[in-house]
């Protein structure tokens, strides 16, 4: 028999191409290939805080709620506990008045956040707050408490379908959040605001939620509604600016008014 | 005085040389031919047929002469001439085409289209028809320009495209002349021209005529076919998705059109998913001849729309989940334009092309993503709330005019005008919508370009002035190019200044693939700059091999950074957007050309850019999305017979740069009706482009046969048609050979590479053409 030499070297070229082939798979079992690096960076550990000075006639309203920031291969995010730090200092004390509230935290009481009973914000006032806890950073922050807004209360009108009425807001909110509270359930309506204006408001609701009962208004300050308007991440290897209205940490110490409406 | 009159009187006198113009069409359809060569036998003079199938040979000797026309595709024709000192216009003149044995597809045309081959140094130029023979480009001009290697990515999945260093904003794309907006479908990320109505696709990356402005990047010139002038032809492409043809007809005696479109709407997402969805593009062109004037009409239309909503899946999972579950997005978008084009040659000498056109884009684009997942161990709630909301639309009004002056010692005068009215409208919305923003400009420009040659040296000249309104000053662009033939080997350099008065948002980090750029003015901003240094080498090595070495400088001036959470927050400009530089530089291997039956190219690329601004890293500069330093594509088609080609696409490059997080925080979502927390893990991500992923491999197969048996040709058979085709395309033949597209981290494993061009796939087409 006659051996065909170029048959045999394509057949041998083939079979090598495929076992190349093969070796080069990153089975899915595999983590994969990694990427290199061009600057290696280093994690800044910090504390992750939220602060809210929150206006309005309830005991215990305002709180700080303070975690940690973690490094990325620290632990699962989504089984184990949350790194909440109970044994911080957390004082918050106003321009205007000299005394300093120390907030605390009490274990199965108040969900984590640090409170005080003692403490009443008013509106128009800035308080500063300072966090100090055992190996991070000091943690400190400030936040204006947003003058409440206007209802207008001779062109509320209410009617089987809408409510609507007139609503004057202040330079220093932010950002509303307006509800409408109805027997069976609520609607919102949320917009963004830097100035003092006039804004007509119009609800029109569905028979199911019942007849309406009352207008909650929150009037946010600058850092809360640029936290509470902040893009989530969802995206990996994205280039995302921290989201942080303190120093020397993480999170967001901010200010927020609620208004009460009773509709006739 | 008398000095201004003389030198007119000698330009004058210039216009009376004996040129010798024409147009050249084929005999059949009448459609024009581009690089015909036209020679003076005996002479050395000679020049080759444009895009419309014109020509001009200059300063041709008097006497009796005998013209040669010669083109790859059509039989040779000579014409007996009388030359005086008097211009001559010869009219049409036309070819017969001829049939080829079976040899190579042609990558390498002796053409001078839109943009003039001996002198252009920064262009690839490819035959549509490269996209009909090689199937695994899935008929995309964008997955074409793709293997161009001034070419880089960012995301595979995005159509966007990065040309030498630049933005993708910064890349112009015009359907005959008119400017597209976003010239890409949503839905496949396919551009939006059909290649059944394409005639010529050409992309400058750089040191542009003093004719084009307005982008600093890249110059994407789509040309469509024009009709035929006796005979209705045309081809479709029937699929389960939809329908693909374009079809040519006559009009009357000097006029044809020219019709084509696609309606793809996907059933499987329709039904499976409840989602409605389409996807379409259509293209009409008219052309009509009057006397020395070609007329033009060209009309486009493009729509994507989309549904998506996970509360449409219902049926497959339990309702409880969607309680504290939403997630869907719709995307709106619609690109239109129409226009009328004029191409007049009075005398030989003179030519006058204006153009009058509208274009528009509009889009508009919804996401969200709420779920609650409850904790009881920490009693913090995950929580997320995500919402991207994006309005966006520019029209465009845009006139016209150019004149071109063919004068004594070889030279070509260029003056031109164009005033475009910029319509903007923009509006972003996240958990709050903002308040809308329309804003009108006018752009304006004025050029003058002079093309010298002396010998086997071309020199070309040229000054752009612009600007954005008619309060700011007139900005120059001064630009120079020169060529200089050894041989067979032409030496070429240009340098050339850019500015450009429209910016775009960045929204690659919001949406998981940025399909699209959402374009604002830069009024009351000084504009995009940059400067390009080019210094390149062609040559021939055969007749059909052909290759350049070209480098490159571009010295990013000034560019702007405007992104999503930016604009979120604000709409006026000064207050979002942010002035930075960057560089690029590299250098680009080209060896493209025929061998026997083998056709198409490979390229070498290596290249570097940065950007640097204030506000990220004290202003460092990092690498920007698409640096990818080594880059090698190879697009080659191989004619096994007359009805079979074989063709294999693969691109080895370096992997782009990303940003690997340090660490995670709580981004925490307050609740104020329970003033309660939640919170989501957000990335630490302190310095930009920190990591480079590993390096990409996509290596693909295609093939394409002329059926003459069996169903497909007994179809073709049946409706009476003239010829059927089959393509497959096996995709992704380095099995399993992960190209990560992220990475996740899972606990007790680590870092997971997450690919997308993984798994290999086979698909089949089918064509039908009359």
């Amino acid at each position: 028999m006659q051996i065909n030499k170029p048959k045999i070297l394509m057949f041998f070229i083939i079979i090598s191409a495929i076992g190349l082939d093969w070796q080069s798979c990153d089975t899915p079992w595999q983590p994969g290939p990694a990427p290199s690096t061009i600057i290696e960076t280093e994690f800044v550990p910090g504390l992750n805080i939220l602060g809210v000075v929150r206006l309005e006639d309830t005991t215990a309203s305002s709180f700080v709620y303070v975690e940690r920031a973690y490094a990325a291969d620290e632990y699962d995010t989504w089984s184990d506990t949350l790194p909440i730090i109970k044994d911080a200092r957390v004082r918050i004390s106003g321009s205007g008045d000299t005394t300093s509230y120390i907030f605390r935290y009490y274990d199965n009481l108040s969900d984590h956040k640090y409170i005080n009973v003692d403490f009443r914000p008013v509106a128009g006032e800035s308080y500063h707050l300072t966090i100090t806890a055992p190996g991070l950073p000091e943690l400190t922050a400030s936040a204006s408490v947003p003058h409440l807004p206007e209802i207008d209360t001779n062109s509320v009108q209410v009617s089987a379908d809408e409510v609507s009425f007139r609503l004057r807001t202040t330079a220093d909110a932010y950002l509303y959040d307006v509800y409408l509270f109805c027997e069976n359930g609520q609607l919102v309506e949320r917009f963004t605001n830097n100035q003092i204006s006039i804004k007509e408001m119009k609800f029109k609701f569905g028979s199911s939620l019942g007849n309406p009962l009352a207008i909650q208004i929150f009037s946010y300050d600058e850092n809360m509604a640029s936290v509470a308007d902040a893009t989530s991440s969802i995206i990996p290897q994205s280039f995302l600016e921290t989201i942080s209205t303190v120093e020397g940490g993480y999170g967001c110490f901010g200010a927020v008014s609620v208004l009460t409406y009773i509709l006739p | 005085m008398k000095r201004r009159l003389a030198l007119l009187l000698i330009l004058c006198g210039g216009l009376r040389a004996a040129n010798i113009s024409g147009y050249i069409v084929d005999e059949k359809t009448g459609e024009a031919i581009i690089g015909v060569n036209v020679l003076i036998a005996n002479t050395g003079l000679g020049a080759a047929t444009d895009l419309r199938g014109f020509f001009v040979v200059r300063q041709a000797p008097e006497g009796k002469q005998t013209l040669r026309l010669s083109h790859i595709s059509y039989t040779e024709r000579e014409i007996a001439l009388e030359v005086t000192d008097k211009a001559l216009f010869l009219g049409t003149l036309k070819m017969e085409a001829r049939a080829l044995p079976t040899e190579a597809v042609e990558v390498i045309g002796q053409r001078r289209t839109l943009i003039e081959k001996e002198m252009d140094i920064a262009s690839f130029q490819v035959d549509p028809i490269v996209l009909l023979e090689a199937p695994q480009l899935r008929d995309d001009v964008f997955q074409l320009l793709k293997f161009s290697p001034s070419v880089s990515i960012s995301d595979p999945l995005s159509p966007q495209l990065h040309v030498r260093g630049g933005d993708p904003g910064e890349n112009l794309v015009q359907l005959n002349g008119m400017t597209i907006y976003n010239p890409q479908h949503f839905f496949s990320g396919q551009a939006i021209f059909n290649p059944y109505s394409i005639k010529d696709i050409e992309m400058l990356v750089g040191g542009f005529d003093a004719e084009y402005g307005g982008r600093n990047s890249s110059i994407l010139n789509i040309t469509t076919r024009e009709g035929h002038q006796s005979e209705v032809h045309g081809e479709f492409w029937p699929s389960t998705s939809g329908i693909n043809g374009a079809i040519e007809f006559p009009v009357k005696k000097k006029a044809t059109a020219m019709l084509s479109g696609r309606i793809i709407s996907d059933l499987t997402y329709r039904v499976l998913m409840n989602s409605p969805n389409i996807m379409g593009d259509f293209v009409g062109s008219y052309l009509q001849k009057i006397g020395r004037t070609q007329l033009r009409l060209t009309t486009f239309y493009a729509r994507d729309y989309l549904d998506y909503s996970i509360d449409n899946l219902i049926l497959y999972f339990p309702s409880d989940i969607y309680e504290n579950f939403q997630e869907g997005f719709i995307t709106d978008t619609d690109n239109r334009a129409i226009g009328i084009q004029t191409h007049t040659l009075f005398r030989t000498n003179v030519l006058l092309e204006t153009h009058i056109y509208h274009s528009g884009s509009r889009a508009a684009n919804d996401s969200y993503v709420n779920f609650i997942f409850p904790d009881t161990v920490s009693n913090l709630d995950r929580v997320i709330k995500y919402r991207t909301s994006i309005r966006n639309s520019v029209q465009d009004y845009t006139a016209k005019a150019n004149l071109s002056l063919f004068t004594f010692w070889n030279q070509t005068w260029k003056v031109g005008w164009e005033q475009s009215r910029l319509t903007f409208y923009n509006k972003i919305g996240g958990q709050a919508d903002t308040s809308s923003r329309r804003i009108s400009a006018d752009l304006q420009a004025a050029y003058l370009q002079d093309k010298i040659e002396i010998g086997p040296l071309s020199l070309k000249f040229g000054i752009r002035s612009s600007r954005l309104m008619a309060t700011e000053t007139w900005r120059l662009e001064p630009r120079a190019a020169l060529a200089l033939r050894l041989g067979i080997t032409t030496l070429k350099a240009a340098w050339g200044r850019y500015y450009q008065y429209l910016t775009t948002l960045d929204s690659r980090n919001r949406e998981f693939i940025q399909f699209l750029d959402y374009y604002y003015n830069l009024e009351n901003h000084k504009p995009v700059e940059s400067t390009h240094y080019i210094l390149g080498v062609e040559g021939f090595f055969t007749d059909k091999l052909e290759y350049s070495v070209t480098a490159y400088y571009k010295d990013l001036t000034r560019l702007y950074r405007l992104e999503y959470d930016a604009a979120k927050q604000s709409l006026e400009l000064s207050d979002i957007l942010e002035a930075g530089r960057g560089e690029a530089y590299g250098i680009e291997w080209l060896l493209r050309g025929e061998h026997e039956r083998l056709s198409g190219w490979i390229s070498y690329t290596y290249s570097h850019g940065t950007r640097s601004y204030p506000s990220l890293q004290n202003g460092k500069p990092y690498f920007y999305e698409a640096d990818q330093p080594h880059n090698l594509k190879m697009l080659l088609m191989y004619k096994l017979t007359d009805a079979i080609t074989a063709s294999t696409t693969l691109q080895f490059s370096s992997g782009y740069p990303r940003t690997w997080e340090t660490g995670r925080y709580n981004q925490y979502f307050y609740d104020p009706l329970e003033n309660s927390v939640g919170g989501f893990p957000r990335d630490i991500t302190p310095v930009k482009n920190n990591v480079r992923f590993p390096s990409r491999i996509v290596w693909d197969v295609g093939w394409k046969k002329k059926l003459r048996d069996g169903f497909g040709y007994h179809l073709m058979e049946y409706l009476g048609l003239e010829e059927a085709y089959m393509t497959v395309t096996i995709r992704n033949l380095l099995f399993l050979r992960r190209n990560p597209y992220y990475y996740f981290y899972f606990p007790d494993f680590g870092y997971y590479a997450f690919g997308t061009e993984y798994f290999p796939s086979i698909s089949f087409g089918y064509t039908l053409r009359f």
